[in-house]
């Protein structure tokens, strides 16, 4: 939890040569693609359902 | 005199083993029935890869039968994407155009996938290990074996084990985590079915935008759900029926023959009895796990702001996992357990087939997203 912490607070924080001074940790990047990936995954198919419920409508006037 | 008895001299305990794991998966699909068509040449190829010289594999400096196979068909992902060809003809969407909330179940089921990849980092392993452990939760083989290839092909035969063998233990994995996250009560809702055909443009269109949607998205999971929906595009059709019938039967029983005997041929013992298959086992059940409640979180949270008649069963979110048709098909066996008459099995295949959908564009989005967390990374 400490290290967690740690590269929370150690964010942003750079050395000289523009480098972070603790690169993101494994865990935090695991973190990055599992909001990423829900975020995509929810996304993606929340347009294929828009496009359902477009398709439906339009198959209910046509009838 | 030496050569004689090589193959006996050069058996080590390590060997011995993997023809006891190899026995076990025969013995599973022949007995148990668990995913036979998968278990048994995967048992059989860890039997004859481990084999003393390996020759199946490689001798006297020439390749082997089996490494043949999987230069060509496992290294180059062309066997994953061919099976997805023919699953892609098994899928019948009209249950979920039906009922298009469903679709939804099979984004938030995927929920084990990005659960299991942190614990896998906590665990100690790197990003890309842990997202191919992680994709076990797709409960979709070869999304599994696609993934893993491309981000840690040295795991890709624990990887393939444990995701076949949990999705043939499905019935035995979501039905205690259902009980568990839901009452009786909820067990027992009632939902309506209207039986009513969808217009073929739309069973033809979908296809063709979930590809290009998909495409937009996540570029790099076009070979996945592009082939997906080419086998779907062609069953839809309504044109090429005979093409249809050989994706879904002879192109099917081929490609997962030729997928089986070389993933076994994969667990070379060296590779395979390490502290790290023990581990992927573990996180490929903690995966299955969360994504049964995910799903089934998922919807009686949706149920939260429904009106009373329109509440959702929650055990319906767990087929949101892409195991088809087996997930929707034991859904319905505990609605109907729990009480007779409740039919809720095309609510149950629109969820499941939703999953399908969800699996694949997961991995997708696992693909684009490691690499480019890669790259924020050095910044």
């Amino acid at each position: 939890m400490d290290r967690i912490i740690e590269y929370f607070k150690s964010m942003g924080e750079r050395a000289a040569d523009g480098s972070l001074v603790h690169p993101f940790g494994t865990t935090i990047q695991a973190l990055g693609v599992t909001a990423g990936g829900l975020l995509g995954v929810f996304f993606t198919l929340g347009v294929f359902f828009l496009l359902i419920q477009i398709a439906n409508k339009i198959s209910k006037k046509s009838e | 005199m030496q050569d004689v008895f090589i193959g006996f001299t050069s058996i080590t305990w390590k060997m011995l083993l993997m023809y006891g794991i190899g026995g076990i998966l025969i013995w599973l699909a022949i007995k148990k029935e668990y995913e036979p068509m998968l278990l048994l040449p995967i048992g059989f190829g860890a039997i004859l890869v481990n084999l003393p010289l390996s020759v199946v594999w490689e001798h006297a400096g020439a390749d082997g039968f089996l490494k043949i196979l999987y230069d060509m068909g496992i290294a180059t992902e062309l066997f994953p994407l061919l099976i997805f060809i023919a699953v892609g003809a098994m899928i019948d969407f009209g249950p979920l155009f039906k009922n298009p909330l469903m679709i939804f179940f099979g984004a938030a089921a995927q929920f084990g996938i990005f659960a299991t990849i942190i614990i896998a980092t906590l665990v100690g392993f790197d990003l890309k290990e842990a997202a191919s452990i992680g994709i076990i939760g797709a409960a979709d083989g070869p999304t599994s074996i696609f993934v893993a290839n491309l981000f840690a092909p040295h795991l890709l035969g624990p990887i393939s084990v444990a995701a076949y063998s949990y999705m043939s233990l499905v019935p035995l994995i979501q039905p205690p985590v259902i009980r568990a996250l839901t009452t009786s009560h909820e067990r027992r809702i009632h939902m309506t079915y209207h039986e009513s055909n969808s217009p073929k443009w739309l069973k033809v269109l979908f296809p063709i935008l979930v590809t290009m949607i998909s495409g937009i998205v996540a570029p790099i999971s076009v070979p996945l759900i592009g082939s997906l929906m080419f086998g779907n595009l062609i069953r839809e059709s309504g044109v090429l029926e005979r093409l249809s019938q050989t994706a879904q039967n002879e192109l099917a029983y081929l490609v997962t023959l030729l997928l089986g005997i070389t993933i076994g041929a994969s667990m070379k013992a060296e590779n395979f009895l390490t502290w790290k298959t023990g581990l992927i086992m573990g996180m490929g059940l903690v995966a299955f796990i969360f994504d049964t409640a995910g799903g089934v979180l998922f919807a009686k949270l949706i149920n939260l702001f429904l009106p009373k008649g329109k509440k959702i069963n929650p055990m319906i979110g767990a087929c949101g996992i892409s195991a088809f048709p087996m997930s929707g098909r034991i859904i319905q066996k505990m609605a109907s357990e729990e009480e007779k008459g409740n039919i809720i099995l095309m609510h149950a295949i629109g969820s499941n087939v939703s999953g399908q959908l969800g699996s694949v564009i997961a991995g997708g989005m696992v693909l684009a997203l490691v690499p480019l967390i890669y790259v924020v990374a050095k910044f």
